[in-house]
This record gives C-alpha cells, structure tokens and sequence, in this order.
C-alpha cells in the first residue's frame, strides 16, 4: 500500500513517513501545497495524508484540485480543531480528519480503515479461500497455520487480495507496493510474486499474460 | 419602583398637575365669587337708592324746623317731597338731644317701589327703614329681626368700591325716566351718598342715612348664592379631579411611549451575551436622543464584539501554534518508543523534541510577554542607553544569517542617548533585522539608520525585499497575521514578532509603523522618547531633526 504525506512541518513529516514505513507502506513525501498536489494527481496513492496549512497552495486548494481528476482517499492531519474547519476540510472531498497531536496507532488504524473501504472490504480481516489475511496484524494464515511472509511479500498478498476476483495489473503493483524512492528494477514483481507462490501455493496467482495477476474470490 | 423614570415622571407629572389645577380651580373660584358678590352689592346699592327716592316721608312737626339749620333748597326736579330734604344733617347723631330730631310716625313707599320686596321667600329683597331713635318704622319682613346698621365711619370718610360708584352711575342714567339725581355725595343731603355694605350671616345688606336721621336698609338673604358657590366649588372640583385623572392617564401612556425605547434597550442590552454578541439594538424606530443612545449602545457592542473575536482568533491561534510543535514532540516520542532503536536514532528523536521544545518555550515566552503588556504588567528596566549602540551590537548578531541569505547589511548610527529596557530594545531591532534580511531578495540591502529629532530617537530599518501587500499592510502589526503564510513556518516565524515590537515600543511610550510598495522593499520605522538630561533642551542640539 502506497501512501502520500503531505505536511510543512519537516520534524512531522519525516516521524509520520518512518512511521508508515515500517508499518509496511510504500511512503511519498511532500513538503508544500503545489509539490503535494502534482504528486497526488501523478500517483493512485491508496491514502493522502494532508495538512491543512501548507505553504504555496493550502490543504482545502489541494482537495478541490485533487478531486476533479481522483478520488484517493485522503485523511487530514492538521492543528486547526474548530467545527467549522473539520465540516470544511471533510466538505471539500477529505475522507477522515485527524486533529495534531495525534496518536499514531488511531492515525494508522483510520489509514487502515480508509484503504479497505476503498478497496470495497468492510472489516480487517480479508479471506480468501483458506487464507485469512489479518490487515491489522500484518499477517496470512493459510488452513490456521501462519505463513511467514516478507513485508514486501504481504503488501503483494494484501493487494491482490483487496481486489480478489479483479485483474490487478503491473502497474497497479509497482504503484502500491514501491515508492519513489525505490529503484525496482521491473522483473522484481515477478521475483515476489514467485516467492508467495512457493510459500501459498502454486495456485493462489493466476497469472494473465500481459495483462496482470489476480486472485479468485 | 420608585427609582423607575417612568415612575417619578408619573409623580412630577401629577404633582404639577395637580398644583396646577389647583390654582386654576382656586383663582376661578375666588374669582367668580368676588364678582358675583359684587354684583349682590351693587344690586343692593341700587335698590336702597331707589328705596330712598322713593319713600314717602310725612312733614315733620313745625317747631322742629325751627331750632333746625335753615337749609332749604328747593330740590323740585328730584321727584321726592321736597319737605323730605328740609331737615339738617341727619347722620351728626347723636348731635344733640333725641329732642332735636324730627318724629317721624308714618313712611309710605310707593307701590312700584313696594312690588320690589316681596313677602315671599328667600332671595327676595327686604328693606327696613329705622327711625332716628332707632326704632323700625317700616319693614317689609316684620318677622325678621334685622341689627341696627351702625354706621362707625364717618359717611364722607366710606369711599364707596369703583365698580359700586359705576353702577350707581348706571343707574341714574338708565333711571332718568324717574328723575334722578346726578351721583355722587351731597354736602347738604348726606344720605343722597353712596350707600354702605354689610354682611351677616346668611344676609348682604346696603343702608344709608335718610332724612330725619332715619336710616334705610335694604337686604337680602344670599344663602341661594352661597349654595351657588358651593356647588360651583363642587363642580370645580370635580372638574378637576376628572382632568387629574386624564391627565394622569394621559402622562402615563406619555411616560410609557418615552420609556419603551429604553425597556427595549435594556432587554436587547441583556439578550447580548458572550455566546451572542452579534445581536444588535433595533434602533430604526426611534429618531431621539435613545435613538443616538441606541446608536452608541450598538458601536459599544460592535466593539466588544471585535475585541471578543479578535481575543477568540488569538486563542485558537495560539493553541493552533502549539500543537504544532507538540505533534511532532508527540509523533517523533512515539515513534522511537515503538520498537527498539538504536542510540543514533534516539538521539535524532531527542534534537527533533527540543528543537520543537525551544519553539514552543519561544511561543510561551511571546504570549506571556503579550499577556503581561495586556495587562499592564510588563516591567520595564530602563536605564539610558546609546541606542545607536544597541543597533549595533543587534547588527552583529544577524550578520551570519545576512551572509547566509547573501544580504548586505549597511548602517548609519549616530549616537542617542533613551532611557529604555536596552534588552527589549534590542528584541526589537533584532526582529525587525532578522525580517528585513529573512523576507528579502538574494543579494538584496538592508540598511539601518539611528538619529534623532527634537522629540524622539528614530530608528529606521529598510529592505530591498518583496514589500509588504497594501492590504496587509494595517495588519502587519497583529498578532498571528502573517502576509504571506507560505514563507513563514520553514522560518521559524511565529506570527507573533511585529506584534510583540510594536507592544515593546509602546510600553517605552514610542511608535512603529511600517510603509511598503510592493516589491520595492519595507520599511519600519521606530521613534523612541529621548532621555533628557537636566539642564539640557533636547531642541538646542538637533535644529535640522525629522
């Protein structure tokens, strides 16, 4: 899962970016309103996290500008905490609103709760024939066992998952599961996938040639 | 309730209508009363004149006239007997012996004269004609026991009322018919003199001197004027009572319309709370002094109002600057505590948390400076200092971040001696310093001047930078207004630093004000009292000064 942060406050921005990364996200990071807005609209990021008072162009800009062209979940992180401001924010497209300070654990249980309802799932554990996949836990049990999977190897499963019945194409992956800092090379998909293949069964992916991977419902 | 307008309004009002009405009531009484009491006199007066001329005296005996003054004028055209007027003065009694005075026995009176005085009741004249022994000769009411009318003055020295003279003017003009004689007192018929008037009791009488010493009365009971009296004094009463009574009730709805407004007022006045400071006076109906009062009541309130919301904005501005740097002290602990880390990345977390600490200590230092002033508490330790020095030493502490921003930095100082709190001062110059280098171009001046005018020490401190926006410019000095919020958090700027130069300045009883064009670079400028030293005119040494 790939996930913007949008936030002016560097000290904030580089705690909530290893935050996320080492809750297993891929994580962009944008430090003013223009740079934000260009990524988002570049990226289908699985959730934004956006404050509202940002230098160049401000958080409520942003959403309006974002919204004509995608509808990315977005969570707004910010100090302002009057009714008015959160009615505002959630009015213009925001999907949740977050007052500073927060704490971590609610902002990455409502980013949780964001993406698997963009995603069509109601709850956090996703099944899939006999895998239960356990979003908040991070982890994949396949007929009751454990299954030990990498991070990288749990977004992918996670993924296709979410979007179990559905093609999910390379690029879908290689837009959630990598950042911009990442320098994949372009078979490392494939290495992934080949890996949750030897360890979930030679079955769980189908592949579709030249169009993606999915998994049946 | 005494203390309500609308109820001493009311007691005034009544008061002075009633005092009022009163005197009204009072004078008309008196008025009519006299009046018609003076018309029962003359009316008396002229009917004992007609008694008088119409009586028919017998001729007194013979030898009476001979011991007599021999006054004996012919009075012919008078239409009394002429033996009627030969007798001497009759009023000089008692002038000698009753002996000396004529016996009359019998009076007639004519009966046209008679039909005056009628028998009948009350209201009716009667007349009573004494004789000089003063025994009754002739009454028309021999029932009734009517007083001897003592004349204690001297005829001639009773002038009788004008209106009384005029009336017995009129009557002899209008009795001309009946052969009058001309007005006036007589010298040889006293009794021809105006008459006299009495009262008694219930009775108004006229009498005067007749011949012979006889003495004629002429009455009548005025007790149906009286009663007349009484009830005008009734009516005038409750004339009055009901005119009270309407004016009273007119008053009061007078009073209630004057009061209205204010009542209105007063329920606006106290519906305007903290929670509700936008309600407002309804002040279009009344064009009157409450109307202006309305008028003020609402400016109050809109300034109350503003004062109120700039307060709620500097609140919410505050705590929106503290969460800041509490987020990311918050985040930045939470995210070390996470897991284990290793040294180098707790000690990351630690610069992060105290530099977002120092910022917050720097916040809390700024609201309570502002706090203090606010509350008139901000202690000044003034002592005098050579403002061109503070300037200075200010000017070498931002050099680095001037050589950092590629800005020049050139100053002209001359030396001036304030009294100031020479560490405030330099707070100030050093926040003006560091905006002028912070908001200005690569490669951009920054020049700093310190002189001096008659009254003041002026610091002025220019950049080349990118100005201050003509609508921002009447805010820079409020607390949390940022003219450009893009530039101002990667800075370090709070929003609070003009504010807090311009409540420093002003605690030293200076100015600041700032002038831009924008994009040519601003300008602040600080005008400080000067110090006087005694003995010493501060104009003597700066002729030229701005």
């Amino acid at each position: 899962m790939r996930i913007l942060v949008i936030e002016d406050e560097l000290d904030l921005l580089q705690a909530l970016a290893q935050s996320l990364r080492e809750a297993g996200y891929a994580v962009d990071e944008a430090s003013d309103g223009r740079n934000g807005l260009f990524k988002a609209e570049g990226t289908a990021y699985d959730a934004i996290v956006l404050d509202l008072m940002l230098p160049s162009m401000n958080g409520w800009d942003l959403l309006w500008a974002l919204r004509k062209t995608r509808s990315t979940p977005v969570l707004i992180l910010t100090a302002r905490d009057t009714l008015s401001d959160r009615v505002k924010g959630l009015d213009a497209g925001a999907d949740d609103y977050l007052t500073k300070p927060f704490e971590l654990p609610e902002l990455h249980a409502r980013l949780r709760a964001l993406i698997r309802r963009a995603a069509g799932q109601a709850t956090a554990v996703i099944e899939v024939g006999n895998l239960t996949i356990d979003t908040v836990r991070r982890a994949v049990c396949q007929g009751g066992q454990p299954v030990a999977l990498t991070p990288r190897e749990y977004a992918l499963v996670e993924l296709l998952a979410l979007y179990k019945g559905t093609l999910v194409t390379r690029t879908m992956i290689y837009d959630h599961l990598f950042d911009e800092e990442d320098d994949s090379l372009s078979n490392v998909v494939d290495v992934h996938v080949a890996n949750v293949r030897k360890k979930l069964g030679k079955d769980f992916i189908i592949t579709r040639r030249g169009e993606g991977y999915e998994v049946h419902a | 309730m005494l203390k309500s307008i609308r109820w001493s309004l009311q007691l005034w009002h009544a008061g002075l209508l009633a005092v009022v009405l009163a005197g009204f009531g009072t004078s008309s009484y008196i008025g009519i009363s006299r009046a018609h009491y003076q018309e029962v006199d003359a009316e008396l007066e002229r009917t004992v004149q007609l008694l008088t001329r119409g009586l028919h005296l017998p001729p007194p005996p013979e030898d009476w006239f001979a011991g007599s003054t021999p006054h004996h004028e012919p009075y012919g055209p008078w239409g009394i007997r002429e033996e009627c007027f030969a007798g001497s003065t009759p009023h000089h009694e008692p002038h000698g012996p009753w002996g000396m005075q004529p016996e009359i026995g019998e009076v007639e009176i004519s009966s046209s004269l008679a039909q005056r005085f009628g028998d009948g009741p009350a209201g009716t004249f009667y007349y009573v004609i004494w004789n000089s022994a003063r025994s009754v000769l002739k009454t028309s009411r021999p029932g009734i026991e009517v007083p001897y009318p003592e004349s204690a003055l001297p005829a001639g020295d009773v002038v009788p009322p004008a209106s009384t003279k005029d009336a017995t003017a009129k009557t002899a003009k209008s009795a001309t018919v009946t052969e009058m004689p001309p007005p006036g007192p007589h010298p040889h018929l006293p009794w021809l003199e105006s008459p006299k008037v009495r009262q008694r009791d219930e009775f108004c009488e006229a009498f005067v001197p007749g011949p012979f010493g006889t003495r004629l009365l002429v009455g009548r009971s005025i007790r149906p004027d009286q009663a007349a009296l009484r009830r005008l004094a009734l009516l005038l009463t409750v004339i009055g009572a009901v005119v009270l009574v309407i004016g009273l009730a007119g008053g009061w709805m007078l009073s209630l319309r004057a009061v209205r407004p204010i009542l209105a007022i007063t329920m606006a006045a106290q519906e305007i709370s903290v929670s509700n400071l936008s309600r407002r006076i309804d002040a279009s109906g009344t064009q009157s002094e409450l109307g202006t009062l309305a008028a003020v009541l609402n400016d109050a309130f809109a300034r109350l109002e503003a004062a109120f919301q700039r307060q709620v904005r500097f609140t919410a501005d505050a705590s929106h600057e503290l969460r800041t740097p509490l987020a990311v002290i918050h985040t930045n602990v939470q995210l070390a505590l996470s897991r284990e880390r290793s040294a180098e990345e707790y000690r990351k977390t630690l610069e992060t948390c105290l530099r977002a600490s120092n910022r917050m200590k720097n916040l809390v230092d700024s609201l309570l400076l502002l706090a203090r002033a606010d509350a008139g508490r901000l202690v000044l330790q003034r002592s005098t200092t050579d403002v061109g020095n503070v300037v200075a030493e200010c000017i070498a502490m931002v050099v680095p971040l001037a050589e950092q921003k590629r800005v020049s930095v050139e100053s002209d100082l001359q030396s001036v001696q304030v009294s100031v709190d020479s560490s405030r001062i330099a707070q100030v110059v050093i926040n003006l310093l560091t905006n002028a280098i912070r908001y200005n171009r690569e490669g951009g001046r920054v020049q700093v001047s310190a002189a001096t005018n008659c009254q003041h020490a002026v610091l002025v401190i220019a950049d080349t930078g990118i100005g201050i926006a003509p609508e921002g410019l009447p805010h820079v000095f409020e607390r949390f207004y940022r003219a450009n919020p893009a530039r101002s958090r990667d800075d370090g700027g709070s929003g609070l630093g003009l504010a807090i130069c311009k409540t420093i300045v002003e605690a030293h009883g200076g100015t600041i004000t700032a002038h831009s064009a924008a994009g040519s670079g601003a300008t602040f400028t600080v005008r400080l009292p000067l110090a006087e030293p005694e003995g010493h005119s501060p104009s003597a040494d700066c002729p030229g000064g701005r």
